[in-house]
């Protein structure tokens, strides 16, 4: 099951985090390494920024790992803090000193940040939604994870390749992509992800 | 899984790709499976990016590793006492090691392809092989392969201590 191997041991690595064990705290910024990147990366921002984010998303779960309430709320509360973190760094690249100067933007800075909370949220969410399926991909039979891979995780390959690395014919891939699909689709609806 | 005629084009029409060319024609749009597809179709398309390895290092020294104290387990008890034997004639056989007033006992089950090893960590204690993290059920129990006996060394770490379990081809017995 996703959440007890997966989540009942972020559990055990998040209580060792909390009593000051560095090999824990390296094995969690092991496990969301990508997460925490693939935020401001999608959005465009430069890498100098993404690495600023990155660095200032795992300092503030160092400061606050007594204070989350649960290793199930922990994917979220990272995917918020950098979500919020690189708004704001979006926000602040995109300020127009001439826009500010003439007062066009009619948003007060109460509203931005409003707006700033909400897309941090959809954006947290959408981030762990990835995650969530990654990890359920990781927990399927062997051929339907390297197919899975294969097609939509890593960078393109033809689909002769693909035939050829993985020894399925190349007129069986989208019958087998369909039930390995539909296998992830029950794994992930068990797990309440569709909820 | 049954066969489902309708499977792939549910599918096609969530992924609307290359693979789904022919099947998009016949998709029935009012299947509720058609949501989640699509759901997992915005998810598998979520590009991953991967921080530097800079990055990575300098987040983990936020918290450095602490100096463990580093203690060889003792070989206690179990169903097989002669170290030699073990490989040679056993399928199956246990061990119990103690380190530190701590106990942990292992069992070991031959299979086609090497050893199953199978263990229940101490409380508090996560279990690493050969450097690296063995997954705990919500029981604390876990299970590893190992080719040979001479792969099944394992070490037991809390934030303090790491007993090193000896591999059990090479354990010999103490008097506790």
């Amino acid at each position: 099951m996703l959440r007890e191997t997966s989540e009942g041991d972020l559990s055990r690595l998040l209580a060792r985090c909390r009593k000051g064990d560095g090999r824990a705290w390296s094995e969690l910024v092991d496990r969301f390494q990508g997460y925490v990147y693939s935020i401001p990366r999608r959005m465009g921002l430069a890498e100098d920024d993404c690495a600023d984010i990155f660095q200032a998303t795992f300092i503030a779960l160092h400061r606050s790992l007594d204070k989350i309430g649960s290793a199930a709320s922990l994917p979220k509360w990272i995917g918020v803090t950098a979500s919020r973190e690189a708004l704001r760094i979006r926000r602040l690249r995109n300020r127009d000193p001439q826009r500010e100067t003439e007062g066009s933007d009619d948003r007060g800075l109460d509203e931005i940040l409003a707006d700033e909370e909400k897309s941090a949220e959809a954006l947290a969410i959408e981030a762990c939604d990835a995650r969530t399926l990654r990890l359920a991909m990781s927990q399927l039979g062997d051929r339907c994870a390297k197919l899975l891979t294969a097609l939509y995780l890593e960078d393109e390959s033809a689909y002769q390749e693909i035939s050829l690395r993985l020894g399925i014919p190349v007129g069986a891939i989208g019958p087998t992509r369909a039930r390995c699909l539909e296998k992830l689709r029950r794994s992930l609806e068990e797990e309440g992800f569709f909820v | 899984m049954r066969q489902d005629p309708k499977l792939e084009s549910i599918v096609a029409a969530a992924m609307q790709d290359w693979l789904s060319e022919e099947h998009l024609s016949e998709a029935p749009l009012d299947d509720p499976r058609l949501a989640h597809f699509r759901r997992m179709a915005a998810s598998l398309r979520y590009r991953h990016f991967d921080a530097s390895a800079e990055s990575v290092t300098s987040a983990k020294s936020l918290m450095p590793e602490l100096e463990r104290r580093q203690i060889w387990a003792k070989l206690v008890g179990g169903s097989m006492a002669m170290a030699g034997a073990r490989s040679a004639t056993a399928d199956s056989f246990q061990l119990t090691f103690e380190a530190n007033g701590t106990q942990t006992r292992l069992m070991y089950e031959r299979g086609p392809s090497g050893w199953k090893v199978v263990g229940q960590a101490p409380e508090g204690f996560a279990v690493f092989l050969k450097g690296k993290p063995v997954r705990l059920d919500s029981n604390r129990r876990f299970t590893f392969p190992a080719k040979t006996l001479g792969d099944s060394g394992i070490s037991l770490m809390d934030e303090a201590h790491e007993f090193l379990i000896p591999s059990a081809d090479q354990a010999e017995f103490h008097e506790p």
